[in-house]
């Protein structure tokens, strides 16, 4: 399923859903690289409908987080559910990532 | 194999055989049936969870690695319950055999998008052992303890 995207002030909110693993994660890796494309400089990525992701989906976001910095662009994650919280825990991903446990709190966050 | 790209065969309570194609979209399904399998055991939903991932990483390992992409391989997955209760998830691939001395978990301090299926693997699963010695391919047994669950 494609996410959705939303802007709220200048921030780009791109929102997955369901599961995302190797066979469809490609979705969203597009989705994150049109954005950055089209020069979007605040970019989240609100986690709260995904139920599940494996190794595959979590590469998405980390190509994701560094097509962003290359692009001198931010990128947040927000409202992660536990299984998907869990994953970034014991792969150590979260201490490159910046996680809010709210939309709000991580659009507050943007300098 | 035939045209069936995911056969299922129940054995037991306590056993089912799958057989499927080597095709990342047929991982969803088997993650449903490994879940349902180890919640029938009796499994908790991080153990059912934890054992999903491990499953997930070692297909798509196999798809990626053994069948470099060829959507016609065979694999032979087993899931059975032992007589300690322990969750074993044999997958057996007729695929091209890895050099074992490059089956190594991957750096964690580097921010790199891939290498993390075994680390996961080992991270989630109480054993982890690949057989090379088949004439063919390649046998990967997962298993998930239950005592592990009981002392948590």
């Amino acid at each position: 399923m494609e996410p959705t995207i939303e802007k709220q002030q200048d921030v780009t909110i791109i929102k997955p859903e369901g599961e995302i693993d190797t066979h469809n994660c490609e979705t969203l890796k597009q989705t994150i690289q049109n954005e950055l494309q089209k020069g979007t400089k605040r970019l989240l990525i609100d986690m709260s409908q995904v139920s599940y992701m494996d190794s595959a989906a979590l590469g998405v976001l980390v190509s994701g987080f560094k097509n962003a910095r290359a692009s001198r662009a931010q990128f947040k994650l927000a409202n992660m559910q536990p299984a998907v919280a869990k994953i970034f825990q014991l792969t150590r991903l979260s201490k490159f990532f910046d996680i809010h446990n709210s939309s709000d709190e991580a659009i507050a966050s943007f300098k | 194999m035939s045209d069936k790209p995911l056969k299922v065969r129940e054995v037991s309570n306590q056993e089912l055989q799958i057989t499927l194609m080597s095709r990342n979209e047929l991982i969803r399904d088997l993650r449903q049936k490994i879940k349902h399998f180890a919640k029938q055991q009796g499994f908790g939903d991080e153990d059912v969870f934890e054992v999903q991932l491990a499953l997930n990483e070692a297909l798509a390992n196999v798809i990626e690695h053994a069948y470099r992409g060829d959507q016609n391989g065979r694999i032979d997955v087993k899931f059975h319950a032992d007589a300690n209760g322990d969750l074993v998830i044999i997958i057996k691939d007729y695929g091209q055999k890895c050099d074992p001395t490059r089956l190594k978990p991957r750096d964690l301090d580097e921010l790199r998008d891939g290498g993390l299926g075994l680390f996961l693997m080992e991270k989630l699963m109480d054993v982890v052992q690949f057989d090379f010695s088949q004439d063919d391919g390649t046998v990967l047994t997962l298993i998930k303890r239950k005592q592990c669950q009981k002392e948590a």
